[in-house]
């Protein structure tokens, strides 16, 4: 209160304090936006003679009547949506553990980080060579083991490839989100379960109407954040199928790259870049949203 | 009674350590697989009756990479790029931060904001085709300059916000009392806020410097050539060099990319984790 007659009046030198990042991101993060959406406007081909022309929203158009387009949305939506379902599940079972008390809890919250804090290059190669089909370790373990009869190609045949790229994106993010949760959970006091254990609730009923409902708002935050990730991934893509076989891992930021620095199609690839840009401005709005309601 | 809960706590007991070694495993094997693969001959590395240990403590692969004098330039690279961006996002951040705090008010605050939260937001992909154009017009295309600037772009707004919300938790009492002693607004920053923001600063920084550290999209799309190349890139090309895969050299190169990340995580956990729930929970 006392804050509000002493020091509350705008200081001018607040702007002073601003003005180097505003500047930052007005010159490379705003500016390269607005630039990207004027060339998606326009038919603009480095990679043909055609002069670069205005065409309105004919490349959007031309996206979306793409079949290769839709089916690197379609196994977007699949990849965000299955990597996010296991990376939540686990996630929170990850937390709940983490709550109890057992020796080396420390040693192994520090273990669950490195996943999450490796070079995505790192994790990528790492993965390759234990699923690489010929002399991976996993086939041949499977081999010994006599599950499998003969080796699986993980990342070359269509459909498995995409599973497995989502695994390797749960295995990379669960502990973000397992942190986070148990952040989360550590919020949540102790007295609600000695209330609800003297009601006579048991461990079910206790996760299932204390823990959940209570955590909702630090995962709803994790959950946009996550998704907002998921959607623009690339560097694990880029590195372990470069969206192949047969396009069948191909996500949209693979996708847009390709076009726009591969192919060198400026206007299409802007086009593809703008939607990821929009996709995860919708959920920053969504974003902001929580953010500001639980001030 | 007393001894049926007894009982049941040994299973319990028993269910959460099972579940810890899981995790355990879950998490450290894929990683162990590559460190020992680093130390393997080639031969041990594509036979086909599997060693699962090197037979001998083989470095060939980790002289190799090094001897390269380009892998060295690349580490360099990586270095000088990372701590530059994040020395830029830090002074930037902090000041930005400091301003975004519950110490001030200002016109336009809430607009301010929410544009930062915006940028957080924004996905490399959707700046980097004009950025290849405009780099290069300005010239600094394919320069350790061009990506040091374009990932401190990126790493900024999350710091600020971090730092923002750290800073608020400073109580008032202590801004009025360095008005008191007659301490201009950047005296009570430098003087007051940031010797008791140890803790905070270091979080932020780390996180910064781990986006930095593992920045890929960036450095592969402006960066060509040996004199700008980082880490990451130089080894994401090992995979399509020539000469086939080099699994060995990879595991070797992945390692060394890796002990920094290793060493923070045993000795810094606490900012780490401060950082990573801050910027998801305070939103």
């Amino acid at each position: 209160m006392d804050m509000k007659e002493t020091a509350r009046k705008t200081q001018p030198i607040v702007y002073a304090y601003l003005a180097p990042g505003i500047l930052l991101i007005v010159c490379f993060l705003v500016v390269p936006i607005i630039q990207g959406f004027i060339y998606s406007l326009y038919n603009y081909n480095l990679a043909s003679t055609a002069p670069k022309k205005f065409i309105g929203f004919k490349n959007f158009l031309n996206l979306v009547n793409d079949s290769k387009y839709i089916q690197t949305f379609g196994q977007t939506v699949f990849f965000v949506a299955f990597a996010l379902f296991f990376e939540f599940l686990l996630g929170f079972l990850f937390a709940l553990l983490l709550k109890q008390d057992f020796v080396g809890k420390q040693f192994l919250r520090g273990i669950m980080l490195l996943p999450w804090m490796m070079p995505q290059v790192v994790t990528a190669f790492t993965w390759s060579w234990i699923l690489n089909g010929t002399s991976g370790v996993l086939n041949q373990i499977l081999l010994k083991m006599g599950i499998i009869t003969k080796n699986i190609e993980w990342l070359s045949t269509p459909g498995l490839a995409l599973c497995v790229i989502t695994f390797i994106d749960v295995w990379t993010f669960t502990p973000f989100v397992t942190l986070v949760l148990y952040a989360g959970l550590q919020g949540i006091s102790q007295q609600l379960y000695e209330a609800a254990t003297i009601d006579g609730a048991g461990v079910f009923q206790q996760i299932f109407h204390i823990t959940m409902p209570m955590l909702k708002s630090s995962a709803s935050v994790a959950f946009l954040m996550r998704s907002m990730m998921a959607i623009r991934t690339f560097d694990s893509v880029w590195i372990i199928t470069r969206g192949g076989p047969a396009g069948t891992t191909e996500l949209l930021g693979t996708y847009a790259y390709k076009k726009g620095l591969i192919g060198f199609n400026i206007g299409i690839g802007s086009a593809a870049t703008t939607i990821i840009f929009f996709l995860s401005l919708l959920m920053s709005l969504r974003f902001i949203g929580v953010v500001l309601k639980k001030k | 009674m007393m001894v049926g809960n007894a009982r049941k706590n040994k299973i319990k007991q028993l269910i959460i350590y099972l579940c810890a070694v899981v995790i355990f495993f879950y998490t450290v094997l894929p990683i162990v697989w590559i460190v020992l693969t680093s130390f393997k001959t080639r031969d041990e590395i594509f036979s086909s009756t599997s060693h699962i240990l090197p037979s001998s403590f083989y470095l060939e692969n980790y002289t190799s990479m090094l001897g390269k004098s380009a892998y060295g330039y690349y580490f360099i690279n990586s270095i000088i790029v990372s701590l530059c961006a994040t020395t830029i996002v830090m002074v930037f951040a902090i000041l930005s931060g400091y301003s975004f705090s519950a110490a001030f008010v200002f016109k336009g605050k809430n607009v301010s904001m929410i544009f930062i939260i915006i940028a957080r937001m924004v996905p490399e992909i959707a700046v980097i085709i004009p950025m290849y154009f405009f780099l290069q017009k300005v010239g600094l295309f394919d320069t350790k300059t061009g990506i040091t600037i374009m990932i401190a772009a990126m790493a900024y707004p999350l710091a600020t916000w971090l730092l923002k919300s750290f800073f608020d938790d400073i109580p008032s009492s202590l801004y009025d009392a360095g008005k008191i002693d007659g301490c201009n607004s950047f005296q009570i920053l430098l003087k007051i806020v940031l010797p008791i923001s140890g803790p905070s600063i270091s979080s932020t920084l780390i996180i910064s410097f781990l986006t930095v550290w593992n920045s890929f999209l960036i450095p592969l799309t402006f960066a060509k050539s040996i004199k700008a190349k980082t880490f990451p890139i130089a080894i994401s090309e090992l995979a399509y060099s020539e000469f086939g895969v080099s699994w060995g050299n990879i595991s070797a190169l992945s390692v060394i990319a890796v002990i920094p990340m290793f060493l923070l995580g045993i000795f810094a956990q606490k900012y780490i984790i401060a950082g990573l729930t801050g910027g998801a929970e305070k939103g």
